[in-house]
């Protein structure tokens, strides 16, 4: 009983950190620190110039769960919601953020792409991007 | 029929397009460019054994963004086919191709940004989702025909500064014609709007708007509308209320909608609407509307609703039906 017990702490504890992001930017992105509304309305493109430059949200995959749980923390929405505010900006001529379909192809973007911002798995390892630091 | 196989030719190059994905348009290759569009079908069984099937809706969408400079242009045909049984009879088909929307908007800052060109009239909520796949009825509110110039011609400048703030200010400057009038509720010389909006905590907005507009006969109108949108897990609220009078009496006293969309299970929505409204037409008409509807929303970009209407003022009681696509 015990060692079941220990197992399926141990799975619960590798599951919760498979699910735990980190918010992640060019080196050129203009903040620091972003409250979760202001990375709401970065991934809602109600803001899409930052001091002069583009910012461009980055999605990976929508079967992930880390992309579920992001949404969920910072946006607020089910995919119901999600996917009605997406068809009413498409009919207005706003596409939703870039798809990547892997972490490595969001790092070299995000490498490359001045404004360009992203999370990914917390463990990740993220060399010359800047860590944002998000505050409640 | 042509426009059939128009729309189909798109669809067929569209499936071996490697940027295509249904309902959400198709990038042109190596362009910031995205082409797409929509397609309603209605059928409406009146008490008064009226009966009628439209080709409602059928335009294509064009838009992409390059650096500050976006644009959008929408155009097709609306009520292209009609079929109507009863007293009224007939068969009509109209080919005539409307521009309902052509603008070009540039960023000038961070927060500042100028639309030019025919845009819908940014004035409550539903008027900024007007097509039938992004509504929650197949009927419209009387109130977003009464009241003002459902699209506008000129300038519109937007102030959001929504990392600070959760407020946003538009300005609209209309002073001249419509681009294209046969696609408006009122042809207008000259139309000003000021619309404020706020957003709050856990999706709650809401929306103030003050318009005045000339018609062509020079007619002056004045108009306030006031608008809330609340998103809840379960259920959407969405309400209207707005006035209008010219220079001696006020012309609509009242339009109000109440609207609830209520997410029943998964892709299953049941939406009831109360409206009522008071215009002068020489004399003053008031009417009470109900609407009761089923909305079904599959992952695939296609909405079927139905919905019984029941009015006061008339015997026009009816049953609508629609199917709407976008691709």
């Amino acid at each position: 009983m015990r060692i079941i017990s220990i197992l399926l702490l141990f799975f619960l504890c590798f599951s919760l950190d498979a699910l735990e992001y980190t918010v992640v930017s060019n080196k050129a992105f203009p903040f620091k620190n972003l409250t979760s509304k202001q990375l709401k309305s970065i991934y809602l493109k109600k803001v899409t110039y930052i001091n002069g430059i583009e910012i461009l949200a980055i999605n990976i995959s929508a079967t992930n769960k880390l992309r579920e749980n992001f949404e969920d923390k910072v946006l607020h929405m089910n995919k119901r919601a999600i996917k009605k505010y997406w068809f009413k900006a498409q009919y207005n001529g706003v596409r939703p953020p870039k798809v990547l379909k892997s972490y490595e192809n969001v790092l070299s973007y995000l490498s490359k792409i001045q404004g360009a911002i992203a999370y990914v798995p917390k463990e990740y390892p993220l060399h010359g991007l800047n860590i944002i630091k998000i505050q409640k | 029929m042509r426009i059939f196989l128009s729309i189909l030719l798109l669809l067929q190059l569209s499936i071996h397009a490697d940027d295509y994905n249904f309902g959400k348009g198709f990038n042109v290759p190596n362009t910031p460019i995205y082409i797409g569009g929509y397609l309603t079908l209605d059928y409406i069984s009146r008490a008064d054994d009226y009966k009628r099937f439209r080709v409602d809706e059928l335009a294509l969408l064009s838009y992409g963004t390059y650096n500050k400079f976006s644009f959008l242009a929408e155009a097709g045909f609306e009520e292209s086919f009609i079929k109507e049984w009863g007293t009224e009879a007939s068969t009509k088909t109209d080919n005539t191709f409307t521009l309902s929307r052509l603008y070009v908007d540039y960023k000038i800052n961070d927060t500042l940004q100028v639309r030019a060109g025919k845009f819908n009239t940014p004035a409550g909520y539903w008027n900024m989702e007007p097509i039938n796949i992004l509504r929650e009825t197949s009927s419209i509110p009387w109130s977003t025909y009464l009241i003002y110039p459902r699209y506008s011609t000129g300038l519109e400048f937007n102030y959001a500064n929504r990392l600070y703030s959760d407020t946003t200010y538009s300005l609209v400057i209309q002073e001249t014609k419509d681009l294209d009038d046969r696609y408006n509720n009122i042809s207008v010389q000259k139309h000003y709007l000021i619309s404020i909006e706020h957003f709050f905590e856990n999706n709650l907005k809401i929306k103030a708007n003050l318009g005045y507009f000339e018609t062509l006969d020079s007619h002056p109108y004045y108009y306030a509308l006031a608008a809330l949108s609340y998103e809840a897990e379960d259920y959407d609220i969405l309400s209207e209320f707005a006035s209008r009078k010219d220079s001696n009496k006020f012309t609509v006293p009242y339009s109000f909608y109440l609207q609830g969309t209520w997410h029943l299970i998964e892709n299953h929505d049941l939406v009831t609407r109360v409206e009522t409204y008071k215009v002068d037409e020489g004399a003053f008409r008031e009417e009470v509307l109900g609407i009761l509807g089923y909305t079904y929303r599959p992952e695939l970009p296609f909405t079927f609703k139905v919905e019984y209407r029941a009015r006061t003022y008339s015997n026009e009681n009816q049953i609508r039906t629609s199917f709407s696509l976008m691709f």
